[in-house]
């Protein structure tokens, strides 16, 4: 079960980052290189299950984001790149939360996303965790995992 | 005559992929102003007319349902039409919002055709 709800979550991410922007995230072919500006992005939830959806990302697929919904002509896309991305992870989060069944009287509340940057150390030891999934998007590194999972 | 409108989200990212949507869905805009969150928005809409509010629903300070419920205590602004775009993950509690007073509502991801198609359906109702 929670592989699958782990490939829902990956999934719903592939689905946020094409809508949202046009950009195709695909497994990589080797392992993820450490990006120079890497991040960390996590939204929590709560509702008839409780847990977090933490986002690995290079700042450049912030970039990369803002550039592909401003248009090729926006001067400030490196400045928006970290809100860039946590506003795909709420995205993610929401379209993750929209495929459980609804319970009545037991909506789902989502957290505000926070962002912080990590070292190449940190960096590698939570991918090393294995529960990450990576992703390729167009060049850069991208990783999500459903984390701490419970029933509320 | 072109409308005019106020976007509500915290992402400055989000707010101007509203904005460039209004643009290319060629809905005539006099006016396109911004607020990071509900109090910043009521502020404005104390001082602005405004003919449509395009709300987030998570924000941080004021979020899009208290809001639209002070919105529409006020008897000076509460003519005005307010539509979720957020990425909430209840349907059951989009349409709670609807009972409670916002005219429509559209989950994130968006399309530039949803966008369209909510602001004119919306602007038509109050018009109608």
């Amino acid at each position: 079960m929670l592989e699958t709800l782990s490939d829902s979550v990956a999934n719903s991410l592939v689905d946020a980052l094409e809508q949202m922007a046009f950009i195709s995230a695909l497994p990589p072919e080797s392992p993820l290189a450490v990006p120079t500006q890497a991040l960390l992005i996590r939204i929590g939830f709560r509702g008839p299950v409780c847990g977090r959806i933490d986002l690995l990302a290079d700042e450049a697929v912030g970039v990369l984001i803002a550039c592909n919904v401003l248009g090729p002509d926006c001067i400030d896309a490196p400045f928006r790149a970290r809100d860039a991305l946590k506003e795909l992870l709420n995205v993610t989060c929401g379209t993750f939360l929209a495929q459980y069944p609804p319970v009545p009287g037991q909506a789902f509340e989502m957290s505000i996303p926070e962002v912080q940057p990590l070292d190449c150390v940190t960096w590698e030891s939570m991918l090393a965790q294995g529960d990450f999934a990576p992703f390729d998007a167009e060049g850069h590194a991208l990783a999500i995992r459903l984390a701490d999972r419970n029933p509320s | 005559m072109g409308y005019r409108f106020l976007i509500v989200d915290d992402s400055a990212t989000t707010r101007a992929i509203i904005r460039r949507t209004i643009q290319m869905a060629q809905v005539p805009a006099d006016k396109v102003l911004e607020a990071s969150n509900g109090m910043d928005a009521l502020r404005l809409l104390a001082g602005e007319p405004i003919d449509l509010v395009l709300a987030d629903l998570h924000m941080p300070e004021m979020d899009g349902v208290e809001m639209t419920r002070r919105l529409l205590a006020d008897p000076a602004i509460c003519h005005i039409p307010v539509v979720i775009l957020s990425a909430e993950p209840s349907a059951e509690r989009l349409e709670q919002l609807k009972r409670d007073g916002v005219r429509g509502y559209l989950r994130k991801p968006f399309t530039p055709e949803g966008v369209r198609n909510l602001i004119t359906q919306t602007l038509e109702a109050c018009h109608a």
